[in-house]
């Protein structure tokens, strides 16, 4: 196992911003056979009960951007001096280019800063501060605006009970700074490949191309699994694949090690750490992963998870977000591990004094004035096509 | 036996009773969720650390049984 270790890096703000719109798993027992006995096993093992869901042409970008306005608007920051922008999405707004470029028009950021994508899931926010960390330390950035966000739900098939009432949507924004008199920052990060199949959306890349003309090839057909779930390879919706029971194995393999030894590494106890945020899988994992490490309940809040779902790389953030509310006090003693763990399969972990960073909380999505429907894209599209617009 | 077998009962969520030999397969509530809630038992009231793929090969409810209580 390896660390990394920063000086002269720090994380400086961080907002975070959800869809308007809540779904509560009570609103979905049609799909539970009319059983409220169905609904609440669900909610009491897994820990499920509200979650945030973008409306139609409302993307993780999106939730991003207003994310980072937060952060902007505070005035401390001029946004032309951000030298990079990294998005960490599954949910981009284009399959290209990368939905950074997208977001760095909107936010208008200077031409000398660097933009590009990070596809990762639920480990991605500590490989996104990990990265940021990376440039700063070397000299080659000084401010790096690092936008973590999916919004997956327009992906899923709302019969498919495996996925769908898991994952909500949400977006961050988060400022990482290059100060002299930086806390110590440290790093782990690990991947297993092998395990790449067990989260997995299998078409709709090279791989699987979308191809219309081929219809009658099974890219399209609905397979449903012993409990009636649908799932399909072609996109979308519902062609999200997990193997939760290999997800859980390899969580339980892998993380609460990885944890112990990022401590070991460091000569700290749980103890000595006023939070463990991890990434809000679900609640067993969480509650599992935090006895497995040795730390206490308390010091592993879960709560993110019931307000708004697992919100794959927005979870870790956004329960960072929550767990401080806002306005957070910035005399607060903030010693914190982060870790993140999942699809790749990949897990990383950062313990940090964060002492000083300025939370935002989390908001409300606020309404666009307008929205261009599907429809409206569509055409705007062909007509670019036809060399009319 | 039988408060082992409510133990089964409330960890799996069920609301039906459990025999020792209930075919763990044809439950609807032998998913995932299950299997996570035992590894759990396994930790928090045997102390033991139980393996998925263990889980996994149990046919009853009595071989849940033998993996939680052999030492």
């Amino acid at each position: 196992m390896s660390f990394s270790e920063f000086s002269h890096v720090r994380l400086t703000s961080i907002a975070a911003v959800v869809p308007a719109e809540e779904i509560r798993i009570e609103d979905e027992i049609a799909y539970y056979n009319n059983d409220i006995r169905q609904v609440e096993r669900v909610k009491k093992m897994v820990g499920l009960d509200r979650r945030r869901v973008a409306p139609e042409g409302i993307t993780a970008s999106d939730l991003c951007i207003q994310a980072a306005e937060r952060i902007l608007a505070e005035g401390e920051v001029d946004r032309s001096t951000i030298d990079a922008v990294i998005c960490v999405t599954q949910s981009g707004d284009y399959p290209i280019p990368a939905t950074a470029l997208v977001q760095h028009g909107a936010l208008g950021l200077s031409t000398d800063c660097a933009a590009f994508d990070i596809n990762l899931g639920c480990s991605g926010y500590v490989y996104g501060l990990w990265l940021a960390a990376c440039m700063i330390e070397s000299g080659a950035r000084r401010r790096v605006l690092l936008l973590v966000g999916d919004a997956g739900a327009c992906y899923n098939n709302p019969a498919n009970r495996i996925i769908t009432p898991v994952f909500g949507d949400g977006g961050t924004a988060s400022l990482v700074e290059y100060a002299n008199d930086a806390a110590p920052l440290s790093f782990s990060v690990g991947s297993d490949g092998r395990g790449y199949e067990s989260l997995i959306r299998p078409g709709g890349g090279a791989r699987i191309p979308h191809r219309p003309d081929e219809m009658n090839d099974g890219y399209l057909d609905t397979i449903r699994d012993k409990g009636g779930n649908p799932w399909m390879v072609g996109c979308p919706p519902g062609n999200t694949w997990m193997d939760g029971m290999e997800v859980f194995d390899f969580t339980m393999s892998v993380v609460p090690s990885h944890i112990r030894a990022h401590l070991a590494h460091k000569n700290l106890e749980p103890r000595q750490l006023d939070w463990l945020i991890l990434h809000q899988a679900n609640g067993q994992i969480v509650q599992n992963l935090a006895a497995a490490s040795g730390f206490t309940p308390k010091q592993v809040p879960w709560d993110t998870l019931k307000a708004y779902g697992n919100q794959a790389c927005a979870s870790l953030p956004s329960a960072l977000c929550d767990q401080l509310k806002e306005p957070c006090d910035a005399g607060k003693r903030l010693y914190l591990m982060l870790c993140g763990y999942g699809i790749g399969l990949s897990w990383a972990s950062c313990i940090g004094d964060f002492t000083g960073l300025r939370c935002h909380g989390i908001h409300d999505f606020v309404p666009l004035p307008s929205i261009p429907t599907r429809q409206e894209r569509i055409a705007y599209w062909n007509k670019k096509f036809a060399g009319e617009e | 036996m039988d408060d082992f077998l409510e133990l089964i009962r409330d960890t799996l969520q069920r609301d039906e009773a459990l025999e020792m030999d209930t075919s763990l397969e044809d439950l609807p509530e032998w998913d995932s969720l299950s299997a996570m809630a035992l590894l759990a038992l396994g930790a928090r009231n045997f102390g033991k650390r139980l393996k998925l793929s263990d889980i996994k090969k149990a046919k009853t409810v009595k071989d849940l049984h033998v993996l939680l209580t052999t030492p």
